[in-house]
């Protein structure tokens, strides 16, 4: 660590929501940053507005990935792209929506990891934030996401105790409902999903909260490690007993 | 809330407590400081502005006569203590029972006695410090267990509070710069041992900064635990110890 403040980020799913405000805190906070997606226009007009240096690639694709990363040293790297493919239910999930759900949130993931890591490991610093979910804490009828949230969850915890000693930090944010394009793209038009997709009536976070609690982890003093941030709308909560069993008719 | 916010911060004559109550009162928090050492309290009094009260959590009537006395925005349980580093076995009573009343029976009596208040207001915020030890293993079954039905108890209490808008926190510190194993082992070279540690520890200061992090956020944001550890401090792994001699 060097003593030293984050002077630099990779933010992959940067081209909207949580990725986007993230790659905006982080310039506010005086970070060189790349932001990394798939759509080259929305990286574009972001880099246009903050001064961030776009890298269009997918994360899914392994040669694409290793090539786009093979000339950066960020400081910190933001695992943020993800999807949620599947989120109606396990059983109404396609195979494709599976492979896309654990290959971006879970595969994906570990490979820019494993890419990323050796130079930080070299450099002496680095600090790795995951974006999980509370979906990974709790059931709350995500078999598929929840289950790759849970591996992020687990992914952050072993990486700490394998990367320990190297100075190298790892952050876990897990949010509750975000406005966001997520269940936009989650649940397909048209189908009879029932009401995941539907915005419920409350305050919901914004993409801005979620990027405050990246930048208030990048930002603790170099011998803090903010482990793990769990932030929801105040008026969302998870639990309670169900004793009313799903019709499966519908 | 009110121009000034009103924050109540319990176990607040040194360490954590004390550490929180610097950084709010820093940040403009109208800070009211509980412990049961007048003179320690006094002396933080003198050095933040916070009003302080002598009180001790375990009993049940004191508790009662600060509830009427001050009515927090936020309220902070941050005392507690530990035993057991020593062994379960090897645990005096006296000890167990101190721990699990500390940690979670004055918690519960507080928040008890807070929560009417702030739903008649409408607002309002509780923080527990619970610990890392709810999360991971780690060599004492009573303090673990202890911080573990903190973890729990703030779930539980999230979802009973939903509608209210009261917000629950969590904050869960690793190793902290403290009293605190001056106070859980008694042996005095095992207590100086266990603080060895031979790392950068955090400070009562870093553990404050994220309980404002947390009071700070929107109030549509419920920041509901933040984990927090020295870069230098890990869990886990996995132990082969045979039983045979």
């Amino acid at each position: 660590m060097a003593g030293e403040a984050m002077q630099s980020a990779l933010v992959t799913g940067a081209s909207s929501g949580i990725g986007a405000a993230t790659v905006r805190a982080l310039r506010d906070a005086g970070l060189e940053v790349w932001a990394m997606a798939r759509r080259a226009d929305r990286l574009e007009a972001l880099a246009a507005e903050t001064g961030c240096h776009p890298v269009v690639a997918d994360v899914r694709d392994g040669p694409g990935l290793e090539a786009a990363v093979a000339d950066l040293a960020p400081d910190v790297l933001v695992n943020n792209a993800g999807l949620g493919a599947g989120i109606t239910g396990l059983v109404n999930a396609s195979r494709e929506d599976l492979e896309k759900t654990i290959g971006t949130n879970v595969t994906a993931l570990l490979d820019i990891c494993r890419l990323v890591l050796p130079g930080m490991i070299e450099r002496g610093r680095g600090h790795v934030v995951n974006l999980g979910s509370v979906a990974g804490l709790y059931p709350i009828n995500s078999t598929v996401y929840g289950g790759s949230k849970g591996a992020v969850h687990l992914i952050s915890q072993n990486l700490r105790l394998e990367l320990r000693g190297t100075g190298i930090r790892v952050t876990e944010i897990n949010p509750g409902r975000v406005s966001t394009e997520f269940f936009q793209v989650a649940v397909p038009q048209g189908t009879n999903s029932g009401t995941v997709a539907t915005a419920p009536p409350i305050r919901e976070m914004g993409p801005d909260d979620i990027a405050g609690a990246i930048r208030y982890a990048v930002e603790a003093p170099p011998h803090v490690n903010v482990s793990m941030i769990e932030l929801q709308p105040t008026e969302q909560t998870f639990g309670a007993t169900q004793f009313d069993p799903l019709d499966w008719k519908e | 809330m009110t121009d000034r916010p009103v924050a109540l911060v319990t176990g607040a004559s040194s360490g954590i407590g004390a550490g929180i109550v610097e950084v709010l009162a820093g940040a403009g928090y109208g800070v009211h400081g509980v412990a049961r050492r007048a003179d320690r309290l006094s002396e933080l009094s003198g050095r933040t502005g916070c009003a302080v009260h002598t009180c001790d959590l375990t009993d049940g009537a004191a508790i009662d006569a600060l509830a009427q006395l001050v009515s927090p925005d936020v309220l902070i349980c941050n005392a507690g203590r530990g035993a057991g580093f020593e062994g379960t076995a090897r645990t005096a009573i006296a000890d167990l029972r101190q721990t699990i009343d500390t940690n979670v029976l004055a918690t519960l009596d507080l928040i008890r006695c807070t929560l009417p208040g702030m739903i008649a207001r409408g607002r309002g915020h509780i923080v527990t410090i619970g610990s890392v030890a709810a999360l991971y293993p780690s060599p004492s079954s009573i303090y673990g267990g202890s911080k573990a039905a903190i973890r729990l108890l703030t779930e539980n209490l999230r979802l009973e509070l939903r509608g209210t808008g009261i917000r629950v926190t969590d904050i869960r510190p690793g190793r902290v710069s403290s009293e605190f194993y001056d106070v859980a082992v008694a042996n005095r070279v095992q207590a100086k041992a266990a603080k060895a540690t031979g790392i950068r520890q955090l400070s009562p200061k870093d553990v404050g900064n994220a309980v404002l992090f947390a009071v700070r956020a929107p109030v549509h944001v419920n920041v509901s635990c933040i984990e927090i550890q020295p870069v230098e401090q890990t869990y886990g792994g996995t132990s082969f110890d045979s039983v045979g001699g």
